[in-house]
């Protein structure tokens, strides 16, 4: 069988189709070239997205740790700034410094966070407590008059109730101790043989005040301090509230007040009344009778109260004011009544004792005869009528957090500044900083100024100093007139905040 | 001489004689003579001192005739002047064994004097000293003479509601009603029911002492009790709150709407005692109301309201009525469609109740609805099923499953007595602990 020759195609067909393979080889080469191109660009970018993320990310804790270390700062007498751009903190992979700038009783803390490509910035405001209470159970920023009969000692109610830190070996009860008093005025203590005045603790005159006393029948068992600067109040912040209507309360039936913040015209308490607050509660009145036999009851159980009387508090003779944990910790009755030489504002004749903090800084305080006061007495003038006794509670004054730690009263997210966002190469780089040369976050605080006025030991004179704050030795202290931080040394720097670190012994 | 002798030995047995049969200087006051003697004298015998509780068992055999010598002793606190001694104040031991021979006397002889009192003619000591008897032995059907004992005696021409009260006399009835009531909770609907005939001081001392039971009854009672009186209402949305706190969430519906109507009452002292109480109840029929008072005019009823929310959902959103209604409205919708799958559930397969289960442990509203449908599974057959259901309850934190896994803390298995253990501490009000 002879083969068969191939069937031949015509000659112009064979040229056309010869090397098409291999354009659609090139053709298939190239698209998938390019989609692999694509894809590696796609991933790549989605990898530096994800990356850019994970900086970010970082940077913002970075800035955030800063915030907190500034916070940290202001806790323990610094100003708040933490590095600087200049040199800033090496923390983790990154970096961070922050910027505290004060002004008038606020302090804003800037914290910049830096990591690889990460930029952040956040910022908060704090507000600083200038002014924390005087030491002193009974203050006044005029004269202030005591009359006979009258005993001051004080307690602590954190070491349990009154009567267990009380004892009569005296003859009568009492802690014998911590009945500190001051006054910007001048003290007149009056007492008789029959009828003695007994302060158990020390007498503190600043502003020039004079102490006069009888000279016979009066006990001071502390030490009088005098020279001393004036001594500053705080002022009553009023909570801004909508009032009702005054009520005049009689009947049976006791008024009930619920938990919340509640503001009154006024209120009026008739004979054989009863009106309850029930804590937690802010109640704001413009003024406030509790007749004779009536009683006002402020029940802390539930939580703190906070009675603020923006005209008048009169507790009648016979009138009966209960705090029912007795814990003057939980009850603050605030005056923010100016009353410019007029009637005292705040007249107290209960028949009760009134466990409270009591502040009246531009108001005159008139406690009657036999009135009994545990917890707290500053106002801008006072008599203390006969036969009162006033506990000190040292606990209301002791610095915490709560009460000389600054406020938060914002936190934002700020701009980074335009050079450092727009360097997204290494942070150290871009500041241009040796990253083993930096400080550690502790290590980087700007300290505070601190002018002391304060004693070494009893009988000794007061020593005025001016120091850096961490630098002072607070073993040495005795017993302290005041302190004031400065942001710089005075007279150049910002008086920041004024206060007491030891109480008075 | 002999003259002399005999002198002296007549006046020896004269002052012998005198110390035998004088009175005590208080005798009178000490009830019908002899019985004040002896309790007077036994108070005082050498051989009792120091030992309490032979002095309460000497004064409680004395049996009933000692009483009026017993009350009066207790009221005074004050040992009268006897033969050669001098009175005195009783003794911290002597006072409590007092106290202790009022127990040991026989209950029905001490309530019948008691009964017999009359108030009018007794001091300020002995009717505190008798409420404290009370106090003591009481029941809950005795409670009317505690009210009758401290009720003031209206003076003529004076209606009773305007006599004032003598403060100690209504601390002591307070304390009566206190001790009562906690050893015999029947007593809570008895002095509800009474608290409409006592004058008013005395009604609102009793109003109080019902919002300190513990017992879940109280809260019934003082719903009750809202509305009659409107000058009351203030003090009993109090109380309930009181209540309310102390014991487990009601399951009567009616005692949250009752309290509930006073949402949008005129008068804003009983809005925010309300919107107080709706939150302690844990009310969630209360939220579109609540979500409606934020637009109140007071602030603080928009805040109280705001507050309210938030502890009943446990959800956080700005105070925005729509908001919350919205949400509210959302919740509902899931539950209607929720509720009907939860029938049943003990009876599933153990996958199946386990997804239905681990889909509700993220749900605050509706929990006591949730919490009530999810019970009949902590008997389940399948052990890990009860362990996911004491952990899911114990997340929703419903007071209305403290039984059923209180019940559970006896189980055999240890891992699922553990877990009830754990849920009942999650729950963590008063009631489960």
């Amino acid at each position: 069988m002879t083969p068969q020759p191939m069937q031949r195609l015509g000659p112009c067909r064979r040229a056309s189709n010869r090397g098409s393979a291999l354009v659609f080889a090139l053709i298939a080469v190239i698209a998938v070239a390019i989609l692999s191109a694509g894809l590696i660009q796609l991933s790549s970018a989605i990898s530096r997205r994800s990356s850019e993320t994970a900086d970010n990310k970082s940077a913002f804790y970075l800035a955030e740790a800063g915030l907190a270390e500034g916070y940290r700062g202001l806790m323990t007498g610094n100003t708040g700034q933490v590095g600087s751009a200049a040199e800033p903190v090496a923390f983790g992979n990154g970096l961070f410094w922050v910027d505290a700038t004060h002004e008038d009783g606020f302090v804003r803390l800037e914290s910049f966070g830096l990591c690889n490509s990460g930029r952040a910035a956040l910022a908060i405001v704090l507000e600083r407590q200038v002014e924390g209470d005087p030491p002193f159970g009974v203050f006044s920023r005029e004269p202030l008059e005591i009359r006979p009969g009258t005993l001051i000692d004080g307690y602590d109610s954190e070491l349990g109730a009154y009567a267990e830190q009380a004892d009569s070996s005296r003859g009568y009860l009492t802690t014998g101790a911590n009945g500190h008093l001051a006054s910007n005025g001048d003290v007149e203590l009056h007492g008789t043989v029959a009828d003695p005045t007994r302060v158990h603790g020390n007498i503190g005159l600043g502003g020039g005040g004079v102490l006069s006393s009888d000279e016979r029948g009066v006990l001071v068992s502390g030490e009088v301090f005098t020279g001393g600067a004036a001594l500053e109040m705080p002022l009553v912040h009023v909570p801004f509230l909508p009032t009702l209507p005054a009520v005049t309360h009689s009947g049976a039936m006791p008024l009930v007040i619920p938990p919340g913040k509640v503001g009154y015209t006024g209120i009026k308490i008739q004979p054989h009344s009863e009106v309850i607050v029930q804590g937690p509660a802010t109640l704001v009145v413009e003024t406030l009778e509790v007749a004779s036999d009536a009683t006002l009851t402020l029940d802390t159980l539930g939580g703190a109260i906070k009675l603020v009387v923006l005209a008048t508090l009169n507790a009648q003779p016979g009138s009966f004011i209960v705090n029912t944990t007795a814990d003057p910790k939980l009850l603050s009755v605030e005056v923010a009544a100016d009353d410019a030489g007029g009637a005292p504002a705040f007249e107290f004749a209960a028949a009760t004792p009134l466990h409270a903090r009591i502040r009246a800084p531009l108001a005159n305080v008139r406690l009657h005869r036999g009135s009994e006061l545990f917890g707290l007495l500053h106002a801008k003038g006072m008599t203390i009528g006969a036969g009162a006794a006033l506990h000190f509670d040292r606990a209301l004054t002791r610095p915490t957090s709560a009460t000389h730690g600054p406020r938060l009263v914002s936190w934002s997210v700020v701009e980074v500044p335009a050079p450092i966002a727009q360097r997204r190469s290494d942070p150290f780089e871009v500041l241009g900083v040796d990253r083993n040369t930096l400080p550690r976050p502790a290590e980087a605080h700007t300290g505070l100024w601190l002018e002391i006025r304060y004693r070494t030991g009893p009988g000794q004179s007061y020593i005025d100093a001016t120091t850096w704050y961490d630098g002072f030795d607070w073993s040495l202290v005795y017993d302290l007139w005041h302190y004031k931080v400065y942001d710089e040394p005075p007279p150049v720097g910002v008086l920041l905040y004024v206060g007491y670190q030891v109480p008075l012994r | 001489m002999k003259g002399s002798y005999y002198r002296s030995i007549l006046a020896i047995l004269g002052a012998c004689g005198w110390l035998l049969c004088a009175e005590p200087a208080a005798g009178a006051a000490v009830g019908d003579g002899r019985d004040g003697r002896t309790v007077v004298g036994v108070v005082r015998a050498r051989r009792t001192a120091g030992e309490p509780g032979r002095l309460a068992t000497r004064l409680a055999a004395l049996g009933p005739r000692a009483l009026p010598a017993l009350l009066w002793t207790l009221g005074t606190k004050r040992v009268p002047a006897f033969r050669l001694e001098a009175p005195r104040d009783l003794r911290p031991e002597e006072l409590s064994s007092i106290r202790e021979a009022f127990r040991l006397l026989p209950v029905d002889d001490v309530l019948a004097f008691l009964e017999d009192l009359e108030p009018a003619t007794l001091t300020p000591e002995s009717i505190r000293a008798a409420l404290e008897v009370l106090g003591l032995i009481g029941r809950g059907g005795d409670l009317d003479v505690a009210w009758r004992l401290a009720a003031p005696v209206a003076p003529a021409g004076q209606t009773l509601d305007w006599v004032p009260m003598d403060r100690s006399i209504r601390a002591a009835f307070e304390r009566a009603l206190d001790r009562v009531l906690e050893r015999d909770p029947g007593g809570i609907a008895i002095l509800g029911g009474e608290i409409g005939s006592m004058p008013r001081e005395l009604a609102a001392a009793a109003i109080r002492a019902i919002g300190r039971t513990r017992h879940p009854e109280s809260l019934e009672v003082l719903a009750r009790l809202l509305s009659h009186e409107p000058d009351a209402d203030g003090l009993i949305l109090l109380a309930i709150r009181e209540s309310g706190a102390r014991v487990a969430r009601p399951s009567d519906t009616s005692i949250a709407w009752r309290v509930r109507s006073y949402l949008d009452h005129e008068d804003v002292l009983l809005v925010l005692g309300s919107v107080r109480a709706m939150a302690i109840l844990q009310d969630d029929e209360a939220v579109p109301q609540l979500a409606e008072l934020l637009d109140h005019p007071q602030q603080s009823v928009r805040s109280a309201a705001y507050a309210a929310l938030r502890e009943i959902t446990r959800a956080v959103f700005a105070p925005d009525s729509e908001r919350w209604l919205a949400w509210y409205e959302a919740e509902t919708d899931w539950w209607r469609r929720t509720a009907p799958t939860l029938d049943g559930l003990a009876q599933r397969s153990a996958e199946e109740a386990a997804t239905v289960i681990n889909g509700l442990v993220a749900k605050h509203m509706f929990r006591h609805e949730i919490a009530e449908a999810l019970s009949p599974c902590l008997w389940h057959a399948q052990p890990d099923i009860v362990l996911l259901t004491c952990s899911v309850l114990g997340s929703l934190g419903s007071s209305g499953s403290i039984p059923a896994l209180s019940e559970l803390r006896d189980s055999s298995e240890p891992r699922i007595a553990a877990a009830a253990e754990r849920a009942l501490a999650r729950i963590g009000t008063v009631a489960a602990r």
